[in-house]
């Protein structure tokens, strides 16, 4: 059982991981990725229970990320963790198949009552 | 298409709040300097259609106190950083992090939508005079104050 975090920021994703912690999903296992490309290949490799990315990332975006999965047909629960927040933003982001966008900053009650929707 | 526009104070504060877990508060309005003179790290906001609207920069002080304070490193770390005048790159990096966020405050103003472009090194040169400017002195709890400028772009 994992969640793979998804982030060119090592520090944003120590602080996601903490917030997984913090929200009572500490048992998971967490596997990490720097950007969308590094994340598409441990999710083929070893998929987790839900990917949380973000979505300026170089290399592959978030957006790019998701897209190439459901192109797969791989259809892990996918949230963006990401500074955008914009209606436009969240209309793209769920038609490519995300199931939820969280806009940092945010807490990890934030995290958790999206979590637990999918753990 | 809208203008970009400078993010609103307490929004800002609100959003640094959140995301560093110690109270940021910008009191002081200060004269930015050109961004070619400006010490310190410099972020470009582009628009959908990639064409630089704005660009912002921690001043060292700045750059170095939010970076720390993100990851909870003691103040020393930076402030012997900040006297030494070396970039500490673990804190830059973190201090990147906080940019990102800022990329929020930008676009929940309603203006033009925008998005910062990741490890990106400006050529300030190459972008022309600003239109105009913003400058903040921000005090991060605990941490110490410093400098946060925006400069708007022509369209």
């Amino acid at each position: 059982m994992s969640i793979l975090v998804v982030d060119d920021s090592s520090v944003m994703r120590k602080i996601v991981i903490r917030s997984i912690r913090q929200a009572g999903y500490g048992d998971y296992e967490v596997e990490q990725a720097e950007d969308g490309a590094e994340g598409l290949a441990k999710a083929k490799a070893n998929p987790p229970k839900v990917i949380l990315s973000d979505w300026n990332m170089p290399n592959m975006s978030g957006l790019e990320f998701i897209q190439a999965l459901r192109a797969e047909e791989i259809m892990i629960p996918f949230g963006f963790v990401t500074s955008e927040s914009t209606s436009k933003q969240k209309v793209i982001g769920m038609a490519a198949g995300a199931s939820f966008l969280l806009s940092k900053p945010f807490t990890a009650d934030d995290l958790g009552d999206q979590l637990s929707r999918y753990l | 298409m809208p203008q970009v526009r400078f993010p609103e104070q307490l929004h800002l504060k609100n959003l640094l709040t959140d995301l560093i877990g110690k109270d940021v508060s910008f009191a002081v309005d200060v004269v930015a300097p050109s961004p070619t003179d400006v010490a310190g790290y410099l972020t470009m906001f582009v628009g959908d259609d990639d064409a630089p609207l704005m660009l912002a920069a921690g001043d060292i002080r700045f750059a170095h106190l939010a970076g720390a304070a993100l990851a909870l490193i003691p103040k020393g770390r930076a402030e012997d950083a900040i006297a030494a005048g070396d970039a500490d790159p673990d804190l830059i990096e973190n201090y990147r992090e906080v940019m990102n966020v800022i990329t929020r405050a930008v676009n929940d103003t309603g203006g033009a939508h925008v998005r910062l472009i990741p490890g990106s090194s400006v050529d300030v040169a190459s972008l022309g005079e600003p239109v105009d400017a913003s400058g903040l002195e921000a005090d991060v709890d605990g941490y110490g104050r410093g400098h946060l400028y925006f400069w708007r772009l022509a369209a």
